[in-house]
């Protein structure tokens, strides 16, 4: 699942995936506004057929944070 | 068409929301209104729905919470969402509309300063509830799952009789002390805003509604402008798939801030550096540009790829609530989409000038709206001055504060804080800022002083200072010098403290960076850090 999630951030992007690690912060490392972890969270949604309220966006701030949301979310 | 004045477009005129509801249930009946995406499907309502679902509501909200009662309401965008807003305001109530990026304690905070007494949420918002319900005993909370019910519940709808002057509003904006400020908007402002934009702008076909609605910019332009001009609306609970609503909805028209349109902008330049056709738009834009003039428009054709990206069907989007770049308005010229730049401010219900679709300035963020005088207060010796406005859509004042009332309206005009210009035409540019208002690309305000407020709280700092550095929130430190050398290393100590301290603020107002400064800040003779000089 790791690499989905780092294949999506890096074509949302437009940076290479060799470039995201698990501990990448969203904002100071790669770069994304508020508006860019939104959206990126839509394709999550689509990618791994979840729901993600908004208010639980602020809660992810790196790569890890997103996949941990995505592994649990799956499990339900 | 030119570049040049032509005539006001035709609008009906109202100055209460209820006549506005009868006026276009009247004119539009069955129409489609709103359409909104539900679980089982979409879920649309008619201009007749609208009318008697308001008027039901408020009906039940007059007879249970009588009048003049503050009612706040916090949730994701919906149809429930406006119903709230418009039966609060038609049954003599007053609606407080709650920043849903808020934290319980700040929202608290806001209900107790306007004395608001009921508090309509969404589901998302129930833990919000909650907190709010052990703070203030004495709030009532309603689901805004209750709504259908309390409707379905009124054998007779009773239109209350409600004065145009009045409170209708009260809205919180960031103030540059830190401490919020209630705008209070009659439904004569909203209404005269409405107006006098439909006046300008040709709201025609379909659009989203994908701004927040508790913002004045959202409500006025993507609600009450959509039902005064027929317009077919999709609301957008989320901004997570902006692209694929456009895709799916098509529509003719967007008002939305300039974060989104940059986003756009952006895919759209990768899009094109990845297909190999730069070279050959730059051509398709030559080509065009002598017919343009001739006012034959053949850029729909030469960028149908580019327009059909975007639905095909997209004609213009009004950007406010921040600076747009020219370079991203020019390019989207070229696709044949205009971008109409306009201005506004909460205490103006919000609209106070746009560029009209045939009638433009680059740069400008267009002439005053009808009906609406602007002037430059004190202007230099280049005409530029501080930006002030007159007309029936200025608030009727800021909530129990007459000093910041008295401060703001100066002999009937409004003084906005911000510094721009007028030209011989009318059309206004924006200079700059008189207050130190943080404003990021998405719109939203962010106070320094109340950032650097919580940071001086933190043991360690002896002074502070938050900008803006690329639309990112900076914290520059100037740490006790005793206390750094108790510490390894005073960057990762910092690092972690606000990290901490962002937690418990909105995002929006999160810090992105730290710096660590050897030295203090310069100083202004009053001993105040000097803003614009801290090198």
């Amino acid at each position: 699942m790791l690499d989905k999630v780092i294949s999506i951030i890096s074509e949302y992007q437009d940076i290479p995936a060799d470039t995201i690690h698990t501990d990448s912060h969203l904002v100071n490392d790669l770069g994304f506004t508020s508006y860019d972890v939104v959206s990126l969270v839509g394709k999550f949604e689509d990618e791994f057929d979840i729901e993600v309220p908004d208010r639980k966006i602020k809660l992810m701030k790196t790569v890890d944070d997103i996949v941990k949301f995505i592994e649990a979310a799956t499990e339900e | 068409m030119k570049n040049k004045p032509y005539p006001h477009n035709i609008v009906p005129q109202f100055t209460t929301i209820s006549e506005l509801l009868e006026l276009t249930k009247n004119k539009y009946g069955e129409k489609i209104i709103f359409r909104t995406k539900k679980k089982k499907g979409e879920e649309s309502v008619s201009y007749n729905r609208l009318y008697d679902d308001v008027m039901n509501l408020a009906t039940y909200f007059h007879k249970t919470y009588g009048e003049r009662t503050r009612i706040a309401v916090i949730g994701e965008n919906s149809y429930e969402w406006i119903l709230t807003y418009f039966a609060v305001v038609c049954s003599n109530n007053i609606i407080v509309p709650i920043d849903k990026e808020l934290a319980s304690a700040d929202i608290a905070e806001l209900l107790k300063d306007c004395e608001a007494t009921v508090f309509v949420y969404s589901k998302d918002y129930d833990d919000i509830a909650d907190d709010l319900g052990d703070l203030m005993p004495a709030l009532t909370c309603i689901n805004m799952k209750s709504l259908k019910g309390y409707i379905e519940s009124v054998d007779e709808a009773k239109m209350v009789a409600t004065d145009k002057d009045a409170p209708a509003a009260i809205i919180y904006t960031s103030g540059t002390t830190g401490k919020s400020k209630g705008v209070i908007l009659s439904q004569y402002n909203l209404c005269k805003d409405t107006v006098a934009s439909s006046q300008v702008v040709e709201f025609r076909g379909k659009t989203l509604a994908l701004l927040p609605f508790h913002h004045t910019y959202a409500f006025t332009v993507t609600v009450m402008c959509v039902i005064c001009n027929g317009i077919d609306t999709f609301i957008a609970s989320s901004l997570k798939n902006v692209m694929e609503l456009i895709n799916d909805f098509k529509p003719t028209y967007l008002a939305v801030v300039p974060m989104i349109v940059e986003k756009v902008d952006k895919g759209i330049l990768q899009k094109i550096e990845k297909s190999g056709k730069k070279k050959l738009l730059g051509v398709l834009d030559k080509v065009c540009k002598p017919f343009d003039a001739l006012g034959i428009g053949l850029r729909n054709k030469c960028f149908s790829a580019i327009r059909n990206g975007l639905g095909g069907e997209l004609d213009f989007i009004i950007s406010g609530g921040a600076p747009i770049d020219q370079q991203i308005i020019d390019r989207f010229d070229s696709y044949g989409i205009k971008i109409m730049n306009g201005y506004g401010i909460s205490e103006c219900s919000p609209v106070v000038s746009v560029n009209r679709r045939y009638h433009y300035r680059a740069g400008s963020i267009g002439q005053a709206l009808p009906e609406v005088k602007v002037k430059i207060d004190n202007p230099d010796e280049n005409g530029e001055g501080e930006i002030c406005v007159q007309g029936d859509i200025v608030m009727l004042g800021y909530y129990n504060m007459p000093e910041e009332t008295e401060k703001a309206i100066i002999d009937g005009w409004f003084h906005t804080g911000d510094l721009g210009k007028i030209d011989k035409d009318g059309f206004i540019y924006i200079t700059g800022r008189i207050k130190n208002l943080i404003i990021l690309s998405n719109g939203k305000n962010v106070s320094p002083e109340e950032l650097e407020t919580l940071i001086g709280r933190l043991p360690g700092v002896v002074e502070c200072l938050v900008s803006e550095d690329d639309n990112k929130l900076v914290a520059e430190i100037y740490p006790d010098e005793e206390f750094r050398a108790t510490q390894s290393d005073i960057q990762a100590y910092f690092d972690e403290q606000i990290g901490q301290l962002n937690d418990t603020l909105p995002p929006y107002k999160a810090i992105a960076k730290v710096i660590i400064r050897d030295t203090e800040f310069v100083k202004t003779t009053t001993k105040k850090i000097k803003r614009t000089y801290t090198k």
